[in-house]
């Protein structure tokens, strides 16, 4: 045990000058008799120098670790951040937390195996797979983490074409809207429940117009994977296109009950909401999209509706120049359609 | 519980005890207050002493006893801090991180004040010219030390070493994560 002492002898006045030297011009006030001269000596303790440099290898620790910290805490922030928001289904956030803890910590399987899973819930596929492929050959200790994990990645199955839709696909250059109607039916009728290609098939029916067919196509998908959010987000459009408004409303609210930072979920549900004429609500629901994406193009187009049909020309204007840079083909295909809603080819709402 | 020889947790966390008697010299030292002996470690009981003047004013004495938990306390944990990440959440640990984890709790669990620290305040605090307030707060200070010496018996020094050392962390890194 350490101890600081102030022993009474050392206390006890001496009446024969100061206690160290003998000398007579003791400082008067003091527990101990003492000259000036001693006083100051032991104020002035000497420190030994194997302890000065200890405490010199100490402090160098400490500049170290001071150095050190703001990345280190920097990092648990953001795993913490991460896991959080993993936790409260903002897999947005989760995803772009968690990509920079990995970026910093290839080797840490926590976080790798939630940004998979948060991946997956943003339907961001590539991210998914990168991660999947650094798992591979690495042991997950935390078994729940496992156990998540493993269940993402046999949900994850349902995302893609399997053998024999690949080998119908290679026939028509790898296009699946090459594949004629009556094909799809037919691949459809002997896979049962293939509920990719029943959703794929289904947006095609949407984007002709068919809207029971589409719905019940997509019924169907949903009765096998309830949580299937292509064919959810493919029901809230068909929805909305049907004039079933409040069903529409429903499945946006599904997706943001799977994930709370469902880009596509928030700006669907804008357009259902201009379509009811709550326009407030169109408004903000749009903006909260745009804020959690901003270069998604169909939210950009879903407030670019909202502008247009609460007459807000300066910032419909500034908008469309913003959707008009970009050139990959969904993005033209999305603003188009805005185009052809604002211009009228297309009926939105009365 | 399990028993391990004082002598042996002296030996093993003896950056702990050096810092800590130091600290009582440096406090000494702020205070002006002429030290006679200075023992920064030994095998023996106490591990180390300071043996310095009783201060004129009590709110110095108290502070000399006190002054360790503070500065082993920080010390501790701020070595710790960078290493107690890797090695607890990113299990990707270098040597080097455990020897600053190491060196962080054996620090931090030597902030508690001892018995001898808890005499030295009672000594100043039992005068009649001691002031009510300094009384007020130190006897329950007293007590709290007494306390951590009982339950160093039951490991509380090294529960709080390990506190300070992997604990700190984890609180900051929730508090800025959650509030800012």
């Amino acid at each position: 045990m350490e101890e600081n002492i102030t022993p009474d002898i050392i206390n006890a006045p001496k009446e024969n000058g100061c206690i160290n030297c003998g000398s007579i011009a003791v400082l008067k006030g003091y527990p101990n008799a003492l000259c000036e001269t001693c006083r100051e000596n032991f104020i002035k303790y000497p420190i030994p120098l194997w302890i000065k440099l200890f405490a010199a290898g100490i402090g160098l620790i400490f500049l170290f670790s001071l150095y050190k910290i703001p990345k280190d805490i920097g990092l648990g922030v953001h795993l913490e951040k991460g896991s959080t928001a993993f936790s409260q289904k903002k897999y947005l956030t989760a995803q772009m937390e968690l990509a920079r803890v990995v970026k910093q910590v290839p080797d840490n399987e926590e976080a790798e195996g939630y940004l998979l899973m948060a991946a997956f819930y943003n339907q961001d596929f590539e991210t998914m797979h990168k991660a999947f492929e650094n798992l591979k050959g690495k042991q997950i200790e935390d078994e729940n983490l496992f156990g998540e994990v493993n269940s993402v990645l046999q949900k994850s199955d349902e995302y893609f074409g399997d053998d024999s839709l690949n080998s119908l696909l290679h026939k028509y250059n790898d296009d699946f809207s090459k594949i004629p109607d009556k094909v799809v039916m037919q691949f459809i009728d002997s896979n049962q429940v293939d509920i990719y290609v029943m959703t794929g098939y289904a947006s095609r029916l949407n984007e002709q117009g068919k809207y029971a067919a589409s719905d019940s196509l997509l019924q169907k998908a949903l009765a096998i994977t309830p949580d299937y959010i292509p064919a959810l987000e493919a029901m809230a459009s068909t929805k909305r296109m049907e004039n079933q408004l409040d069903e529409s409303i429903n499945y946006c609210n599904k997706i943001l009950s799977i994930n709370n930072e469902s880009v596509y979920a928030l700006a669907s549900k804008s357009r259902t909401f201009l379509k009811q004429k709550k326009d407030e609500e169109a408004l903000s629901t749009a903006k909260s999209a745009l804020l959690l994406n901003e270069t998604d193009a169909y939210s950009m187009a879903s407030l670019l509706l909202v502008y247009h049909f609460t007459n807000k020309p300066k910032e419909k204007e500034a908008l469309m120049n913003k959707l008009s840079l970009l050139k990959d083909t969904a993005s033209i295909v999305t603003f188009q359609y805005a185009k052809d809603v604002m211009s009228g080819k297309e009926p939105f709402r009365n | 519980m399990f028993f391990i020889p004082g002598f042996v947790i002296t030996l093993v966390t003896f950056p702990g005890i050096i810092v800590h008697e130091l600290a009582h010299q440096l406090f000494c030292r702020i205070y002006k207050i002429p030290v006679f002996k200075v023992v920064y470690f030994q095998t023996g009981n106490p591990a180390g002493y300071v043996l310095h003047e009783t201060p004129l004013n009590e709110w110095h004495s108290v502070m000399i006893s006190i002054g360790p938990f503070f500065v082993n306390t920080i010390i501790g944990a701020i070595i710790a801090l960078p290493a107690a990440l890797p090695i607890f959440k990113f299990h990707t640990g270098t040597p080097l991180d455990y020897l600053l984890i190491y060196l962080g709790v054996s620090i931090a669990m030597h902030a508690f004040p001892s018995r001898g620290d808890a005499d030295a305040i009672w000594q100043t605090l039992k005068k009649n010219t001691t002031r009510f307030w300094v009384k007020v707060l130190g006897y329950p200070l007293i007590g709290l030390i007494y306390v951590g010496s009982i339950g160093s018996f039951f490991w509380l020094d090294l529960l709080y070493g390990v506190g300070v050392a992997i604990g700190l962390p984890k609180l900051i890194i929730y508090i800025i994560s959650n509030f800012y």
